[in-house]
């Protein structure tokens, strides 16, 4: 029921142009009491959180049971889950173009978004911490808690991208995938910052002798 | 630190080396990588060669991608550049950043609509050779090994979009305006854009391999249209090294004649029996063998010599007709090397060069056994360079030569480069298409 709740409420938007003013509507639409509406969500604006929230949960999910994935470095575990993503959400491309219409900077706060990045953020942390115990990435201490937020602002980025390509395939945007997650990847994982790190700590104990 | 160090996969170290298209637009292609690293890297002005050098250079450097390669067939066509250069470029065809396991495993997805751990018993995601607009990856299927090739996702769309900085850059390079060149730029354009179309290249290639089955020494990997779509291409995985490695071995003189005639007989066979020809002879596409046989590989780029291109080009390379004027006047005007409104001391000039250079090539074919040498290539260049000195080619008032021209020449100059690698002596008398060349023009007399 939830998940019908979820793909009915993208196609009254889509077919009404606008979104339903209340619970009323869309039960109206479902042919369902408002009752049995509160028992999966609470309001209008968690089944549009849900649209995103859902896509983004199965995808992770479904990884999270691969062989494959689990053998995977951090960046192809970042690259896989942003081409599985982008790919999950074709099939509700209109209605994100409508949703989206007014998003103009990539890195805006757009409304609809925050939850997402919650979603992502509980995914991709776990990730990040294993990479960081297994040395794959290092541990800056609070630093870090920067990568997650680098990653989701990326995530946002290439949907940004995506929403905006008119390629075929959307073959641009597995190029930006590509190219983006590398490059974010190259600041969260060992880089030149690091080593300046260590020669100066280097050069300090040096002196210090 | 060094057991944290470790656990780094090699690969993502080796690609945070080679990431400098991090800098580059997001979204734009990978061809653009390599031609800036062509243009930066260790050749300096100084070394490049010859007083027509410079202005080349210069415009030249404005280049990236796909257009630095249709420069580089223009120029190659009409001798303007120096050996030194075009060495290097046809190294940096095959340079570009490799793509992410993901992003390949995504790519065939998409494209096959299965994922390549389900089609094939094992699936190699790390990159094994890197071809022109895509790269190869091993797979394991029934106990066979294959090689799959991977397409890099919008290359066609960034080939069309590097297209059209070339075209201002003729105007510098051959003083001509670009509505002039159109003709050439079309052509390659076409070029490029059919080797994307993997589909095309599979066609192609089981069309070839059986034609050429006749050709002695020479053979081909079977392909599996059923795993293969427009971006991605499965054939068998072929053994066997490229001419480098291959001479590094020290293979007799008899094996590398061996290898020699192979290529030799197979392009004959393509151009004077098919009329279409793998236009690709760089060195990768052919995998040689210990015992001198040659795997062939790679036929994204087919020139298919149209019929009348084919008796108004050839029949000057038998010397018999090259001394009959009237059919030489025909077939220069034909393949627009001279064209009737010149002068007639243009058309002498450009005559005698162009019937001296086409003696210089057809040299092989006039005796039994022929044996390449550098100095014979070099003798060529030299032409070339004397050609180019001619006002009427250095700055030409109107674009001269047929477009069919730039893939044949190309062949087969990187032929015969191969074949002075190969210190090649073979046969080159046994051909029979002169006769057919020869009674085309017999009655028009």
């Amino acid at each position: 029921m939830k998940n019908q709740i979820v793909s009915e409420y993208v196609k009254y938007c889509l077919k009404h142009g606008q979104a339903p003013a209340n619970v009323y509507q869309l039960c109206e639409h479902l042919n369902i009491e408002e009752s049995t509406f509160y028992s999966h969500f609470g309001s209008l604006d968690k089944v549009e959180e849900s649209v995103l929230v859902t896509r983004w949960t199965s995808v992770a999910e479904k990884f999270a049971q691969e062989e494959q994935f689990a053998g995977y470095g951090l960046t192809e575990k970042m690259l896989t889950l942003h081409f599985a993503f982008i790919e999950s959400l074709r099939d509700i491309r209109s209605y994100l173009l409508w949703k989206f219409k007014d998003w103009k900077n990539p890195m805006d706060q757009v409304k609809g978004l925050m939850a997402l990045r919650e979603a992502f953020q509980k995914t991709v942390s776990p990730l990040l911490d294993m990479a960081s115990n297994q040395g794959e990435i290092p541990d800056r201490k609070v630093v870090s808690k920067l990568n997650v937020e680098a990653l989701g602002m990326n995530l946002a980025f290439v949907m940004h991208f995506w929403l905006k390509d008119d390629s075929t395939d959307f073959e641009r945007t597995d190029a930006c995938i590509e190219k983006s997650v590398q490059l974010t990847m190259d600041f969260v994982g060992r880089n030149a910052v690091d080593k300046l790190f260590d020669f100066g700590k280097f050069l300090i104990q040096g002196f210090q002798r | 630190m060094i057991d944290t160090q470790d656990k780094i996969p090699t690969s993502k170290v080796e690609r945070a080396i080679k990431l400098v298209g991090a800098g580059a637009k997001i979204g734009g292609n990978y061809l653009k990588y390599y031609a800036k690293k062509t243009i930066n890297s260790d050749t300096t002005k100084e070394e490049l060669h010859a007083n027509n050098a410079n202005d080349i250079y210069q415009s030249l450097s404005q280049l990236k991608g796909s257009a630095l390669k249709v420069a580089q067939m223009l120029s190659m066509d009409k001798n303007l550049l120096p050996r030194a250069y075009t060495d290097k470029f046809a190294m940096s065809q095959y340079s570009a950043p490799p793509m992410s396991g993901p992003l390949v495993v995504r790519t065939f997805q998409k494209s096959v609509g299965k994922s390549p751990f389900d089609v094939f018993d094992q699936f190699n995601t790390q990159c094994s050779a890197a071809a022109s607009i895509g790269q190869v990856h091993q797979a394991q299927k029934d106990g066979k090994t294959l090689a799959v090739k991977v397409q890099y996702p919008g290359i066609a769309d960034s080939i069309q979009s590097d297209l059209k900085m070339v075209k201002p850059v003729a105007n510098a390079m051959f003083g001509l305006p670009e509505k002039e060149m159109q003709k050439y730029f079309q052509e390659v354009e076409e070029k490029l854009l059919e080797e994307t179309n993997y589909t095309l290249e599979l066609q192609r290639s089981q069309e070839i391999a059986k034609a050429s089955l006749i050709v002695k020494d020479v053979f081909f990997p079977n392909y599996y249209p059923e795993f293969s779509s427009p971006k991605v291409l499965v054939m068998d995985w072929l053994q066997g090294d490229h001419l480098k490695e291959f001479l590094d071995k020290k293979p007799s003189q008899a094996i590398k004649n061996r290898v020699a005639q192979a290529l030799w007989d197979f392009y004959n066979h393509q151009l004077h029996t098919e009329l279409a020809i793998h236009a690709d002879p760089h060195p990768g596409n052919f995998l040689l063998q210990e015992d001198g046989r040659v795997g062939v590989i790679d036929f994204g780029c087919v020139k298919v010599v149209p019929e009348d291109f084919y008796y108004h080009y050839f029949p000057l390379l038998v010397p018999e007709i090259r001394e009959n004027q009237a059919v030489v006047d025909q077939l220069l005007n034909h393949i627009e090397i001279i064209f009737p409104q010149d002068s007639q001391a243009v058309k002498d000039e450009l005559q005698v060069a162009f019937l001296d250079m086409t003696a210089l090539l057809s040299r092989p074919f006039e005796s039994e056994q022929f044996q390449f040498t550098h100095e014979f290539i070099d003798e060529i260049y030299a032409k070339g360079e004397e050609i180019y000195q001619i006002p009427e080619v250095k700055r030409p008032t109107q674009p001269r030569g047929s477009k069919h021209a730039l893939y044949v020449n190309r062949t087969y100059f990187g032929i015969y480069s191969m074949m002075a690698d190969l210190n090649a002596s073979i046969e080159t008398k046994s051909h029979t298409w002169s006769g057919k060349l020869v009674d085309y023009w017999k009655d028009s007399v």
